[in-house]
């Protein structure tokens, strides 16, 4: 009843009675706690309201949290730090780059582009190299865990080069000062390592060869450093001097995401 | 759901009915505990308060403190601007980020006067005064703060060259339109280049050794505040134009340029 309904000695009547002993109730619980399952929504404040604070340490949300429209100029979620937008559980991630939009070689005449059906492909020619891996594909603050390479030997050779291409992943400082592999064993690199001539060529098909990072690997980051791909052609007897070896991309793969802070 | 205790169940409240002590006492617990939804107020409560059913509706700031989360479960979801596109994660405080923008892949106006060195990932200038430029791709909607080149001169030099190597940056609209970071004051060109400022004395001061030197660009227009760096609108580049005249060699070593950038909110790219 309105409050002006209320004079001394009212006597309240049963049914009265009841639903202020239901509604008080069915009042949630703020200082024991408790579980409501509500018909409708219980909407707290207005976009013109002082702000409500979960302040205790394990307060949370765990339902799903959508945001209807920020306020002018605001923004739906806010945090402090970049770590604060968080997985659960780390998250996996593949990423595939091209090769040949900042391919580099010391001879680059032997280094040309081709653009067939299959796409824009590297090709080198008895050179060496470097392909750089656009930064924005570096997932900050992960683990990479392998890269792919993509290629294909491009002409059938007679017999096996006496030392086959090998593969490297460097992770090279903003400055050049420091170039680092992200692979302990066989001095940073791995061989396309075929049994033989004709496996080599593979009758010219695309082959893969896998890089496992062991070191410098975790966490990456496109901040002070850049990262790239360094294919060093074959060589010794065998080997042709010009093999139109194809270069077509890669594959990153990349495991403990544990924040939403790419690039 | 009713949680809280009833002081009678309804079949006791009948006519000739009389509320005992208790009753009233279990009624205005009840009530004492609530959360009061029109003056607001602070609670601790002894156990989580859980509200599932038809959930909850904030039309105000909700601040998580003291070690509050959001935990999405399996099958719920973060779900970002629902009338909004614009709403995206972000930051109270914009916080800064840099990332480094690899030189490998930069093309000049003069093909074969540039080439990759022997360092990893570097740019060797081949012939004097080749000009060349690489894409540095920053973050969208975020304020570019400064850029700094790292670079190496190439050869000791008994003088000074009359030109040294000039550095900016730009960005290029869609449809060509260049316009450097930087409006043309005492310390550009009018082109928007900054070079090493002040001259070195001499040669051998120039030369350093060889050692790794540094040039910032600092953007005095387009990239200030968060809205301004538009990737849907413009690509942005690096550019150098390495040393020429008087007392110039070939030989320059130019290695990255690292954007640094505020960062006001979590977008795509």
């Amino acid at each position: 009843m309105p409050g002006g309904l209320w004079p001394a000695g009212t006597i309240v009547w049963p049914k009265r009675m009841s639903e202020l002993d239901q509604l008080a109730s069915e009042l949630v619980n703020a200082e024991d706690g408790g579980t409501w399952a509500p018909a409708d929504p219980i909407i707290l404040g207005d976009v013109t309201s002082r702000a409500i604070t979960l302040s205790t340490v394990g307060s949370g949300i765990t339902g799903s949290l959508r945001t209807a429209r920020g306020v002018a100029g605001g923004l739906g979620i806010l945090g402090t730090l970049e770590t604060d937008f968080e997985c659960v559980t780390p998250r996996t991630r593949s990423v595939c780059v091209p090769l040949c939009f900042a391919a580099s070689a010391v001879d680059k005449l032997k280094l040309d582009i081709e653009m067939q059906s299959g796409g824009p492909r590297t090709r080198a020619s008895g050179v060496t190299v470097d392909c750089v891996i656009p930064p924005e594909c570096i997932h900050r603050g992960a683990r990479l865990k392998e890269v792919v390479l993509y290629f294909k030997v491009g002409l059938s050779h007679p017999s096996l080069p006496a030392t086959q291409p090998t593969m490297s992943v460097g992770r090279v400082s903003e400055d050049g000062s420091s170039f680092v592999f992200l692979r302990a064993s066989g001095g940073g690199a791995v061989s396309v390592g075929a049994a033989n001539a004709a496996a080599y060529y593979n009758s010219g098909n695309v082959q893969p060869l896998t890089y496992t990072c062991d070191q410098n690997h975790d966490p990456v980051s496109p901040d002070q450093q850049y990262y790239v791909v360094r294919w060093i052609e074959e060589s010794g007897a065998g080997a042709l001097a010009d093999p139109m070896n194809v270069l077509i991309g890669a594959k990153l793969s990349f495991e403990n995401i544990t924040t939403l802070r790419n690039p | 759901m009713a949680h809280n205790s009833r002081s009678q169940p309804d079949s006791k409240y009948v006519t000739g009915f009389a509320p005992s002590g208790p009753d009233w006492i279990n009624i205005d617990e009840n009530t004492k505990k609530a959360l009061n939804g029109t003056e607001g107020g602070s609670w601790a409560p002894a156990a989580p308060i859980i509200i599932g059913g038809a959930g909850v509706g904030i039309g105000c700031r909700l601040t998580l403190s003291g070690g509050g989360h959001w935990v999405s479960s399996p099958g719920n979801h973060m779900t970002m601007g629902e009338l909004s596109f614009n709403d995206t994660p972000g930051f109270t405080t914009a916080v800064t980020r840099t990332r480094t923008a690899p030189i490998i892949g930069a093309k000049a106006t003069d093909d074969l006067g540039i080439r990759a060195n022997a360092t990893l990932g570097t740019i060797e200038a081949r012939r004097v005064g080749t000009r060349f430029m690489w894409q540095i791709r920053p973050l969208d909607h975020r304020a570019i703060s400064s850029i700094i080149f790292y670079f190496r001169i190439g050869q000791s030099h008994g003088s000074v060259p009359d030109q040294m190597p000039r550095f900016r940056v730009v960005r290029v609209s869609a449809t060509g339109v260049v316009q450097p970071l930087r409006a043309p004051d005492a310390a550009t060109d009018f082109d928007g280049f900054i070079t090493i400022n002040p001259a070195p004395a001499s040669g051998a001061a120039y030369y350093a050794a060889g050692a790794v030197q540094s040039i910032t660009y600092t953007p005095t227009q387009y990239v200030l505040i968060g809205p301004d760096v538009l990737i849907d609108q413009y690509a942005y580049f690096a550019e150098i134009i390495d040393e020429s005249g008087v007392n110039s060699l070939n030989g320059n070593i130019y290695h990255s340029a690292r954007v640094t950038q505020l960062q006001g909110e979590i977008r795509p790219h």
